[in-house]
């Protein structure tokens, strides 16, 4: 397993959203199970202006699965990069929000989300190696 | 002016550093003061939210930082909404590999297994407690 998931500077009040959620019903039983925290850069002293390949390497280092947004260029970003370069087999994903601001706007769509990610962070140990997987 | 982040001037001591500019560092064009990209701000411009908005859902943002994207996004209107088409056609269409949603699929029917084992648990709890056998 692991320790919790770190929400990117561009997706703090989405991934508290999500967390809200997770803390409610029908989830909340199942989210206490996982015993996962959540946190941001702040709380985790990184600095404003972090580069990908840093969080990638901090993450990995600490446990901690990056959730981030996918409103970069469209071609292969930093991230990308990072994940290219130094990606194996027991490296824990990068969780990508596809529609962040749906999060905040759809309760339905949130919900999905929730979904999803509960899924992946169930099953995070069959998932590393993966690169990036997309929440819905 | 060069394109870098620094701007230093003197007048008499006082010396102002760190323009806030924006910037392209193979992530898109973003701030120099920080990690958030335009387009990460685009959504919300296009809403209408307030700078307080923003800064609810991004913290690390300053007043000062949403109004040079503002200003970056109303000087370079077409470009930025025809960009912001383009990653919302891309993430309309990506999807996990097969594999990743067969996992996805197996570790869904396991976690609604354990919820419903659990409510027949407390619900056999209750049963047992009213209802001596």
């Amino acid at each position: 397993m692991v320790k919790g998931i770190l929400a990117d500077a561009n997706i703090v009040g989405h991934v508290q959203r999500l967390v809200t959620l997770l803390q409610g019903e029908p989830w909340r039983e199942f989210w206490e199970h996982l015993n996962l925290v959540c946190t941001t850069f702040v709380e985790v002293g990184l600095d404003r202006k972090t580069s990908d390949a840093v969080i990638w390497q901090f993450c990995q280092e600490h446990d901690l699965v990056l959730i981030t947004s996918n409103r970069n260029k469209t071609k292969p970003d930093s991230l990308e990069a990072t994940i290219r370069d130094r990606n194996t087999s027991q490296s824990l994903p990068v969780l990508t929000l596809g529609d962040a601001d749906r999060v905040l706007q759809s309760r339905d769509y949130a919900d999905r989300v929730v979904e999803g990610l509960l899924d992946i962070l169930f099953r995070i140990d069959s998932l590393r190696g993966t690169g990036r997987l997309y929440l819905p | 002016m060069s394109t870098t982040s620094l701007l230093a001037f003197c007048e008499g001591n006082v010396v102002v550093e760190n323009q806030i500019e924006i910037v392209d560092r193979g992530r898109g064009m973003q701030l120099s003061s920080c990690r958030i990209t335009v387009q990460d701000v685009v959504p919300y411009i296009q809403m209408g939210w307030s700078h307080e908005q923003i800064k609810e859902i991004m913290p690390i943002l300053t007043d000062e930082e949403i109004a040079v994207i503002e200003r970056y996004v109303k000087e370079n209107r077409e470009e930025v909404m025809e960009e912001d088409r383009r990653i919302r056609e891309r993430t309309a269409s990506q999807r996990n590999p097969l594999e990743v949603e067969k996992i996805l699929r197996e570790a869904r029917i396991e976690r609604l297994a354990w919820v419903e084992a659990r409510r027949q648990q407390r619900s056999g709890g209750k049963n047992g407690e009213g209802h001596p056998r």
